[in-house]
């Protein structure tokens, strides 16, 4: 394991991904390369001395050198949050330090195993970095993700997810609406439940690596009913995201 | 903030993973891959499934099984109190594959 300490990252880009999400493209002088589904610290210092710390998941996939992507959603009063998407512009510092986390992460040796990626909302982000791993190594595992978002304006990289979904004959894209579904929508317009649950699982003819991320009661109750469906705990990895809603 | 739950703790409940960066930084040493036993109801888990509380003055591990008091960590100017009771006595060196 690499020593991780903290550096300052320079802002390379910003690109707003949806309303309410921005990814933010920060050089690394040091750079050590991520496994998919990890993530970085990163900390912000007021003239007073006062922190704030919040971990974001990595969006980019280690085939980018030298730099990260980190994609991060707007929460309500978030103090951090706020700060990025309000006052941070191409070229400014900031105090990162990462890669960090290595049991919620896709790792090559599962390239042959089929792959069950479950996200809510900005959850999507580490999933991204495995889709974009899994598309840069050409693996070709049967993989489905599952996406609950509130609108279509929500969706995160929905263009790229509907091209991978497209050229890729063994990845499926399955979106649901929890809140507005766009018109002429005939798909999924519910959270995510047990029937939904039951419908993915039966698309694999053996037991597929579960990785679930987005606001904890999602994560929770999706956990447990993959569990009650016969998904073993061990095929099942988690990582809450706190309140930032679906 | 969307809170569609009981209680505001559980909501802002993250886990393992949110502290991470923190522990490696103290102990040089990536927390969650390890597996470990909770010394209050003895079920065995991994690291980064345990809940986590972040938004006090310190940093509150528990047991997602039993809500056992696993680890506390409190940062102050002049360094760390670490507390690792709940897991102290029982942990394993394993690393998951």
């Amino acid at each position: 394991m690499e020593k991780i300490q903290w550096q300052i990252a320079r802002v390379k880009a910003i690109v707003q991904e949806t309303p309410h999400v921005k990814t933010f493209t920060l050089h690394l002088p040091q750079w050590i390369p991520h496994l998919p589904g990890q993530h970085y610290d990163l900390r912000l210092t007021a003239e007073d001395g006062y922190q704030a710390e919040r971990s974001y998941s990595i969006a980019s996939p280690p085939e980018k050198t030298g730099e990260i992507d980190l994609t991060v959603e707007l929460i309500e009063d978030g103090e951090v949050s706020s700060y990025l998407h309000e006052g941070i512009e191409p070229g400014d510092p900031l105090e990162v330090r990462g890669p960090i986390g290595g049991y919620f992460v896709w790792k090559d040796n599962m390239a042959n195993e089929p792959l069950l990626l479950i996200a809510g909302g900005s959850g999507v982000v580490p999933l991204m970095a495995m889709l974009r791993h899994r598309a840069k190594i050409g693996a070709a595992n049967p993989t489905t993700l599952l996406f609950s978002v509130r609108t279509a304006d929500d969706a995160i990289y929905r263009d790229e997810l509907e091209q991978l979904a497209k050229q890729d004959s063994q990845f499926e894209l399955i979106l649901t609406f929890t809140r507005k579904a766009p018109p002429g929508w005939t798909g999924y317009q519910r959270r995510v439940d047990q029937a939904m649950l039951t419908d993915v699982l039966k698309r694999f003819a053996s037991h597929p690596n579960g990785f679930v991320c987005g606001p904890t009661l999602l994560v929770e109750q999706v956990a447990n009913t993959l569990s009650d469906l016969g998904l073993p705990s061990t095929k099942i990895r988690t990582e809450r995201f706190g309140p930032t809603g679906t | 903030m969307i809170t569609d739950t009981d209680t505001i703790d559980r909501a802002l409940r993250l886990d393992g993973n949110a502290v991470a960066g923190e522990l490696q930084m103290l102990l040089n040493l990536d927390v969650t891959i390890l597996q470990m036993t909770c010394s209050h109801c003895h079920k065995e888990g991994i690291f980064a499934n345990l809940l986590a509380y972040v938004r006090g003055p310190g940093l509150v591990l528990r047991c997602p099984t039993c809500d056992g008091l696993i680890l506390q960590l409190v940062k102050s100017p002049s360094g760390s109190i670490l507390t690792v009771e709940g897991l102290a006595a029982d942990i394993k060196s394993t690393i998951i594959p």
